[in-house]
């Protein structure tokens, strides 16, 4: 899955959002990293929904504009989660690696 | 939401095409408004740039699926080849006139009568209706050849004087090379505008199976004379290669995103009369991979060659009558309902079975 993906299902975890409310969460969370602009948000969004992972929640309009709110489904919350469980193992495993690498050096460097 | 930056962004918008528009634009104009910082009156480079690629990827994706993308490449391909046959015959620069070629000849034939002279001729392996039979209609005129009968001596040497005599005359020569697979000997050379290339045949054909006599005649050296591909013709080719290609890739995606929007009978209707141009684009395709393979393979890839063959493409006649008739019908077909999409929409809305939502007014 590729980040603006990712973000985007996250920034829709908790709770329904607008285009530009998703915009916002995705760049807050990912701490600046990763920003979407409309149109790469929009065909993110379409993918998503093709998958089946996001959908419509309601529509509104307010002074002319139109709002278009859409939530993560049940499938899409369980995709997340896979995601996340494959990122935390990947992490750990890549942590441990490093652990050892720091440990063989230390010894290295104690021996002499 | 008016104003010179909504004004700028709905300009903008215009680059995804209507279908994606009637979804889409109030919500992305929104999205686009609400981001965009306060008291800013045009849109930034980066939104720019972003929407205009946007609306272009939206137009130009084929709907997901092997299949769909496949016939997306089956088409663009086909639409490259026609672009580049309309370039090649546009641009080509044609025969040469028969008496400069004759003059040509004689420079490198000195005191040598040729004993046939043939009208320009069409060279294309494959087409259907182009012989240069004695008799046969002869459609397209791209070279001169003139035929010689070689003394018996050997015909290496012939050829090797010829290009002597054509380098003192100011022509740019090649090397004498020998092909051993087909048992030839040849010579390039240029000049002005005018390539010239001398085969003679080093395997001699022998009568009533008498080794010692060995009959010239059966194998005549061979002198082509054709003008020269210019860069205009280069840049031509090019252009027409890549202009065809993005127009048929256009034109595949727009028919394959209606077909995918389209309900079932509409979509049988589409089918009935896609497959014919299918069939035709992919025997084109399959054409001219081999030709292309052919030509690698014997190692003739010159822009000269590449410049006329690209010329002889277009297959006149019956075939290309029935599929610009199915082409013709496709069309009325895909544009029949303008736009109302089906059950196939992709996109997330009221149609895809949820609850209807509410709209409030706030």
């Amino acid at each position: 899955m590729h980040e603006p993906g990712f973000f985007i299902l996250t920034a829709l975890a908790q709770q329904p959002s607008h285009g530009y409310g998703v915009m916002r969460a995705v760049s807050e969370l990912s701490g600046g990293r990763v920003t979407v602009r409309a149109s790469t948000l929009y065909a993110a969004l379409d993918r998503l929904a093709e998958d089946g992972l996001i959908t419509v929640d309601r529509e509104e309009a307010i002074d002319g504009r139109l709002r278009r709110y859409y939530r993560l489904t049940d499938q899409g919350a369980s995709t997340l989660e896979a995601e996340v469980q494959r990122l935390r193992h990947n992490a750990s495993v890549a942590a441990d690696q490093l652990r050892r690498r720091n440990a063989v050096r230390l010894a290295m460097v104690g021996a002499r | 939401m008016t104003g010179p930056l909504a004004r700028s962004y709905r300009i903008l918008l215009l680059a995804y095409p209507r279908w994606y528009r009637r979804e889409r634009a109030p919500e992305m104009l929104t999205t686009l408004l609400d981001a965009a910082p306060p008291g800013v009156r045009r849109p930034p480079v980066r939104d720019v740039v972003d929407l205009i690629a946007g609306g272009l990827r939206c137009r130009l994706r084929p709907p997901a699926g092997v299949g769909y993308r496949l016939i997306l490449a089956a088409i663009a391909l086909f639409g490259a080849l026609a672009g580049l046959s309309a370039a090649g015959t546009w641009a080509v620069p044609g025969a040469p006139d028969t008496d400069e070629a004759v003059t040509a000849a004689g420079t490198a034939m000195a005191n040598e009568q040729p004993h046939d002279v043939a009208a320009p001729t069409a060279s294309c392996g494959w087409c259907p209706d182009w012989r240069s039979d004695a008799g046969a209609p002869l459609r397209r005129r791209d070279f001169v050849a003139l035929a010689y009968t070689p003394r018996p001596a050997d015909v290496s040497v012939t050829v090797q004087q010829a290009g002597d005599r054509l380098a003192t005359a100011g022509w740019e020569v090649g090397p004498v090379t020998e092909d051993p697979d087909a048992m030839t000997v040849f010579l390039t050379a240029t000049k002005d505008g005018l390539a010239l290339s001398l085969t003679g045949q080093t395997a001699p054909v022998f009568l009533d199976k008498d080794l010692s006599r060995p009959d010239p005649a059966q194998r005549p050296l061979v002198l082509v004379v054709t003008r020269q591909a210019t860069v205009a013709t280069a840049i031509a080719t090019v252009v027409g290669l890549l202009g065809g290609l993005l127009a048929g890739w256009l034109v595949a995606a727009w028919t394959l995103q209606r077909f995918r929007r389209h309900h079932r009978a509409l979509r049988l209707a589409m089918v009935a009369t896609g497959a014919p141009v299918l069939l035709v684009a992919v025997i084109a395709d399959l054409l001219a991979a081999n030709w292309l393979l052919v030509l690698t393979l014997s190692g003739n890839l010159s822009a000269n060659y590449l410049a006329h063959a690209a010329a002889l493409l277009p297959v006149a006649g019956p075939p290309a009558v029935a599929a610009l008739t199915t082409v013709v019908a496709l069309i009325l077909v895909t544009v029949t309902i303008a736009g109302q999409p089906g059950p196939g929409s992709e996109l997330p809305g009221p149609r895809r079975g949820l609850a209807p939502p509410g709209r409030h007014e706030a």
